[in-house]
């Protein structure tokens, strides 16, 4: 574009140089290939300052908050305890949602990780040692355990952010658990307190203690 | 012993015959597409086409598929590395994170719409419900599937006919073989 590298402008997917002159980005990738340059920046971002004490559990622990909600449908059978999703919603704020059909991935993901978490996954120890070791008695999710799911994706950029990204994955994944326990609860109104909930909501003793809840 | 890799005729000594069929075409042909995960076939990701069935060849030796077609996931796009419909689908609808189960998904789900072409969302489930995928929660390889869908049928019979390129099977590894 015959200018300076620091006057360059990327707008829109295009590259603008100081004149006005442009080339798309998808154009200027081409070049760079063919050229055999590799497109690279370097940057450094250094976190906010936190402060967090262990000893009392006060203070301001993150720089960031991420705030999402899932909901799931299921419907339990009587007899034998066994639990079938029928749906699954999941809302996040993800900041700034950078690759949007990625964030619907880890959105997906997240929900799928978390039904296993939730239903199936657990590592059986005997004499200390772990005895389902391969996929076939580790059971994570198949197609056929997880309901259509649907995504829902609230950008909100954080000011703090190097990209106004801010996170998603964990999240998606760890609401799965509790949306299934209070879906449970409300259609069996039995409370679970550890997990995998393997037994859906046919009566069995809890484990809970007087205090627990 | 003569394979059939592909659309290629390959000539292997008889003492690979006991080999573990996933390693063979793993080590010995350098098609690393299909992989090796849980080793008793449990998970699908070394899922191949056998005479345009899904098999999970980490349980099979060589000698089994002695006589057959093998397609493996290096001979779905075409010779020029145009990808397939169906892995077109996979790349916009977000269907691959890690990477580790698409192989196998795609030949599983490539089986199923050369035999089901206007499949439901429900069929689809269950076609790859042998297949694990811990990253995608299957959501958007169902989409990818159901958006591939509409290139099968009719156009279905000359993707399965079409001669896979040469350059999959790598020489130099191949060594004294007549590939």
């Amino acid at each position: 574009l015959h200018c300076p590298a620091g006057e360059v402008q990327f707008r829109e997917d295009f590259i603008f140089g100081k004149a006005g002159e442009n080339i798309s980005f998808a154009e200027a990738m081409r070049q760079m290939f063919q050229t055999q340059r590799f497109p690279y920046a370097l940057g450094v971002f250094k976190a906010p300052r936190v402060t967090w004490d262990e000893h009392t559990g006060q203070g301001d622990a993150y720089f960031t908050w991420v705030y999402g909600c899932q909901a799931v449908e299921l419907t339990v059978n009587r007899k034998t305890g066994k639990v079938k999703l029928l749906s699954a919603v999941a809302a996040h704020d993800v900041g700034r949602a950078v690759n949007p059909e990625m964030v619907r991935g880890q959105f997906f993901g997240g929900v799928a990780m978390g039904t296993g978490f939730a239903l199936h996954e657990e590592v059986k120890i005997k004499d200390g040692k772990i005895t389902n070791l391969n996929l076939n008695t580790y059971r994570i999710p198949r197609a056929l355990d997880l309901p259509e799911m649907k995504a829902m994706i609230v950008e909100n950029p954080d000011p703090i952010s190097p990209t106004g990204a801010k996170a998603i994955g964990e999240p998606s994944n760890e609401l799965m658990a509790p949306a299934i326990a209070n879906a449970l609860y409300h259609a069996t109104g039995q409370r679970h307190f550890t997990l995998p909930m393997r037994n859906g909501g046919v009566p069995e003793a809890t484990n809970c203690q007087e205090g627990c809840k | 012993m003569r394979l059939n890799i592909n659309g290629r005729e390959i000539e292997v000594p008889d003492s690979a015959g006991d080999r573990r069929l996933v390693e063979f075409l793993r080590e010995d042909l350098d098609l690393t597409g299909a992989k090796n995960a849980c080793d008793i076939g449990a998970c699908g990701a070394c899922t191949i086409l056998i005479d345009g069935e899904p098999l999970k060849i980490c349980i099979k030796r060589v000698r089994d598929v002695v006589g057959h077609k093998v397609l493996t996931i290096e001979g779905l796009a075409a010779p020029d590395g145009t990808l397939h419909p169906l892995q077109q689908a996979f790349v916009e609808c977000g269907a691959i994170q890690c990477g580790f189960c698409t192989p196998g998904m795609v030949l599983t789900a490539h089986a199923f719409l050369l035999k089901n072409p206007r499949p439901t969302r429900e069929q689809i489930r269950k076609a790859i419900n042998g297949n694990l995928c811990r990253c995608t929660g299957y959501q958007q390889i169902i989409d990818a599937i159901e958006r591939a869908s509409v290139h099968y049928g009719k156009a279905a019979a000359d993707v399965s006919r079409r001669r896979p390129p040469r350059r999959e099977l790598a020489p130099n590894n191949v060594g004294g073989y007549d590939g």
